[in-house]
């Protein structure tokens, strides 16, 4: 049997339509089969609640006396993108505070305007015979404007890497905070509740359907930025009237050491049309496989240490390498649902209808990565590669000697096999010359010895040497051996040469 | 019963805890010691005869303050994400039903590691 979007609009009118969420439909499924599925099932409403960076909206004040054409814009002290007409601009969920930081940007600005609290305005402007005014300050709700339209260049992703971190430290990312060593593992998505998971072939989501975006009516306006769908991470491209919507389902969100976003609800109901969307959508989080990656390495190609379920991820604890580690999620299950639920209840009570996309999502393609015409080299290229190291037995003074010799301010200490056991600098030899202490150099070293990989590029390394507040360090191999060392000399002779 | 206590500079370097423990025969658990030049502050849990431990302190010139909901949560900002969670070493958080992060605030150890993580500012320790 198959229907058709018409029949089951015409249902939702007369108030005889059967909608569930994707959630209740593996049950369904079990209990009538496929076939009967089908006849009982007219809609299943998907829903997911996630940070999604790839978020903003286009916003129109109107013109001022005497008119501006607003070239620098601030709203709450975050700047919007004003390189289109006067007085539009396109605020981003990602900018951030030229005065708070972290703590408030684009998103935060989406949410106060969604909850009508005043937003302070500043623009600047050159002045033309056309637009004579060249600053201006005033302060509007969202009421004020001619149109505020949310337009959000990628939502909704298929599924997403889980993280991991095989390095020594916490490292702060978008996937939140990933310990060393393994201790723990962050996921985002909805599994059985996501979008695209319950339609992958795309055949009844596309260009022109109608979704639930933020507590309002949105649309599919095509597919999103870095839609890859030959690997399975489909992405949205989706509009919505940011007037209509609710604080509800927006919430600007500041993730630590990250940066600012934005998290988003999103749903899209899915007609059932035929036995194969059946299928389709009564997918399991067992069923939904995506990759535990290792964020600790800093490149784009991040080794993918297993596959991983939903199911698995869900439960609080997955297993790796013989060992249980604890995931967390950085999106809301329970907020997915409430979207899912929400849009349930509107198809139910008939303020809802379906629409069928003019124009299908791609299924071919996939991501490309950015064309570099510079690459700045690998460690391994620039570190000092005759290494001058020492045994942790000898004195200070032996050390401090090693030193001056060498003209060199640090001095890795190494342990027989040639693996590093502590670092120190001539700052250390000062300090305990200072104090009067000459005692073996293992009393003074650093034990905790930051480090780069041969293979890491330049750029990771100088971030790291920022990071710790260091000026070198020691270059180590997969087999913990060291190979060099790299200083901010070193690393600043790539100025003006790439 | 957590408390916290503040005490002047001319008490630091006094067994006060010690002797109250001694005193009122009651265990004083120390969650959290910060102990400077001028100043101390802790956090600790006493699970029995709270007023007579309070007045105690009191008595020997230590602020108490009791803490009976350490650690607070604006419901309407919360999103049941449970990033919270991953940092939370004495399990506050969990999930409860319908997916939801439930707390379990007598846990706490005011720590704070959790409200610079929380994404949408929701935690607010007292």
């Amino acid at each position: 049997m198959n229907k058709n979007i018409e029949e089951i609009n015409e249902k939702i009118r007369t108030g005889t339509v059967r909608v569930v969420t994707a959630e209740e439909m593996p049950n369904i499924v079990k209990d009538v089969g496929t076939k009967e599925a089908v006849k009982e099932v007219d809609v299943v409403t998907t829903g997911t609640f996630g940070v999604m960076c790839s978020s903003g909206a286009f916003l129109n004040f109107g013109h001022s006396d005497p008119p501006i054409k607003m070239r620098k814009v601030f709203l709450n002290d975050i700047e919007a993108y004003t390189g289109i007409a006067a007085v539009d601009v396109y605020i981003g969920a990602a900018q951030s505070s030229k005065s708070r930081g972290m703590e408030y940007g684009g998103g935060h600005v989406i949410e106060d305007l969604i909850s009508r609290r005043e937003i302070e305005v500043r623009a600047e402007s050159y002045g033309t015979d056309c637009y004579p005014l060249k600053n201006l300050e005033t302060s509007i709700t969202i009421d004020d404007l001619n149109q505020a339209v949310m337009l959000n260049p990628r939502n909704g992703y298929q599924r997403y890497n889980a993280a991991t971190n095989s390095k020594e430290g916490t490292i702060y990312t978008y996937m939140g905070p990933l310990f060393p060593h393994f201790g723990n593992v962050s996921y985002s998505g909805s599994g059985l509740l996501s979008p695209l998971s319950n339609d992958p072939t795309y055949e009844t989501i596309g260009m022109g359907t109608r979704i639930f975006l933020g507590g309002a009516k949105g649309y599919i306006i095509g597919e999103g930025t870095q839609h890859d769908p030959e690997n399975g991470f489909g992405t949205l491209m989706v509009k919505g009237n940011l007037k209509e919507m609710s604080p509800d389902f927006i919430r600007g969100a500041s993730i630590y050491r990250y940066g600012v976003s934005i998290y988003i609800g999103l749903g899209v109901p899915i007609p059932i049309l035929n036995e194969d969307i059946v299928k389709s959508t009564s997918i399991e989080d067992k069923e939904i496989v995506t990759n535990l990656v290792d964020y600790g390495v800093q490149r784009r190609e991040k080794p993918v240490l297993r596959k991983v379920t939903y199911e698995e991820l869900k439960s609080g604890c997955i297993e790796f390498n013989g060992k249980k580690i604890k995931t967390f999620p950085m999106s809301s299950y329970h907020k997915a649902r409430e979207v899912a639920e929400k849009l349930k209840e509107w198809i139910d009570k008939g303020d809802f209808e379906l629409s069928m996309p003019v124009e299908r999502l791609p299924v071919k393609g996939r991501l490309k990565n950015m064309r570099q015409t510079k690459i700045k080299p690998p460690v391994k290229h620039l570190m000092a590669k005759e290494v001058i190291s020492v045994d942790q037995e000898i004195s200070t003074e032996e050390a401090a000697k090693v030193l001056i010799e060498n003209e060199i301010d640090h001095l890795p200490i190494v342990s027989r096999d040639n693996k590093v056991v502590g670092i120190i600098t001539s700052w250390d030899i000062s300090k305990s010359v200072a104090r009067g202490k000459f005692g073996r150099v293992s009393e003074i070293m650093t034990k905790k010895v930051v480090s780069v990989e041969p293979e890491d590029l330049a750029d990771v390394a100088a971030r790291k040497l920022e990071k710790y507040k260091i000026s070198a360090m020691p270059v180590i191999n997969k087999d913990g051996e060291i190979v060099g060392v790299i200083s901010s000399g070193d690393l600043s002779k790539l100025v003006g040469k790439w | 019963m957590k408390m916290r206590l503040e005490f002047p500079a001319k008490i630091i370097r006094k067994p006060i805890v010690s002797e109250i423990c001694l005193n009122t025969g009651v265990l004083i658990n120390l969650e959290r010691v910060n102990i400077e030049a001028t100043w101390a502050t802790m956090i600790v849990d006493v699970e029995e005869k709270i007023e007579e431990v309070t007045k105690a302190f009191e008595e020997k010139g230590v602020e108490v303050e009791i803490l009976e909901e350490p650690i607070k949560r604006d419901d309407g900002r919360c999103v049941h994400c449970g990033i919270c969670s991953s940092i939370c070493a004495m399990g506050v958080f969990s999930f409860g039903e319908d997916r939801r992060v439930e707390m379990d605030p007598s846990r706490c150890i005011v720590c704070k590691n959790c409200i610079k993580l929380c994404p949408t500012a929701a935690l607010e320790i007292y």
